[in-house]
């Protein structure tokens, strides 16, 4: 599996974050794996997928559009209450 | 005339169905009509930041912990749009916006927004135990076309208990001419719109205070052009309101986007 990833933060009451959800590059950079001890959250990215905010139509991207997907989980959750990590190499 | 031909032939102006209210003397309009500020705007404006915390991964967004008042968000970018959703939100009574005001932070204008506590975001409930009554969620959708919002997802509505919070309106009152929306704009289509919302609309344009009001709290903010097409999107609104039902397919393939944005 890719160190490559995105930390999704939720805002506490407190104003501290937790990370809510790690995704993940694959190792082989076609596809996203996201973990979470919320299954709610990850059931519903998978199935609802998240928007491209680079392309003029705001096409839906899913898991399987790989960094694509990671690229863009920051413009989708910039809340404040969900925000997403640029995306970090290790 | 077709309904959408009536609607473009009319002035800028929408259709006040009654004679306006009089004024009683003595009165101070402004302070019978206004909505805002409330209290809790008061609060976000002049109460004291006991601590901040820069947020990860969120550009520009700080959590602020008000003294002995809870805590807001604040943000540096699209500061009008989030200011005008929620002048717009209170003027007709949505209550889905929470309290927000244009506040300076460390010599850096902001719009701060009061922080909800133990809410939940739209993509951390279960789909099949959606608990919004269906008439909330056509409740957002008027309200998402009257401010032209073209960004509704799972990240920017809040839930907590049956009561739902529209956040994040950066990109709206002509910022983005698409549709993002967690609903399905067809499912939408030709619904009927909840009593509370039809009636305050049609309570709205026929107080012809509250609509200089709001038409002047928009005009410090937002540019000519975007409060001109708020106005239009109203006057299409009134119509549904009238009827009960927000647009019909033909209806809404029939809407002209350009002057709406």
């Amino acid at each position: 599996m890719s160190m490559t990833h995105v930390n999704i933060y939720k805002l506490q009451n407190d104003g501290s974050q937790e990370i809510l959800a790690v995704c993940r590059l694959g190792g082989d950079n076609t596809t996203v794996v996201c973990e979470s001890s919320n299954n709610v959250f990850i059931q519903n990215l998978a199935k609802e997928g998240i928007r491209d905010y680079s392309d003029s139509e705001r096409k839906q991207l899913f898991l399987t559009d790989g960094r694509k997907f990671l690229e863009q989980l920051k413009f989708n959750f910039n809340s404040g209450y969900l925000n997403a990590s640029d995306i970090i190499e290790e | 005339m077709g309904f959408f031909e009536q609607i473009f032939k009319r002035s800028g102006q929408p259709e006040v169905p009654g004679e306006p209210k009089k004024e009683e003397e003595g009165i101070e309009t402004r302070e019978r009509t206004s909505p805002i500020p409330g209290p809790e705007e008061e609060v976000l404006m002049s109460g004291r930041a006991n601590r901040t915390e820069k947020l990860f991964g969120a550009r520009t967004m700080t959590f602020i912990e008000i003294e002995n008042d809870g805590a807001g968000i604040w943000k540096s970018r699209d500061i009008e749009n989030e200011r005008a959703a929620y002048i717009v939100d209170r003027f007709f009574g949505f209550n889905l916006v929470p309290p927000t005001v244009i506040r300076t932070i460390e010599g850096t204008p902001g719009s701060l927004q009061q922080f909800i506590a133990d809410a939940k975001t739209g993509y951390e409930v279960e789909n099949e135990k959606f608990p919004l009554p269906d008439e909330d969620v056509v409740k957002m959708a008027v309200f998402d076309f009257l401010i032209d919002n073209g960004d509704r997802n799972g990240g920017n509505f809040l839930l907590k208990g049956n009561k739902i919070f529209a956040i994040d309106h950066g990109i709206a009152f002509g910022r983005y001419g698409g549709e993002i929306y967690f609903y399905r704009r067809n499912d939408m289509l030709n619904r009927m719109i909840p009593k509370e919302v039809k009636n305050n609309i049609l309570t709205f344009v026929a107080q012809q205070n509250s609509v200089d009001l709001l038409r002047g709290f928009l005009q410090e903010i937002l540019s000519e052009r975007q409060v001109a097409a708020f106005f239009r999107r109203l006057e299409l609104l009134v119509g549904c309101s009238r009827r009960g039902r927000f647009f019909s397919e033909e209806e809404w393939n029939s809407l002209v986007w350009g002057p709406l944005h």
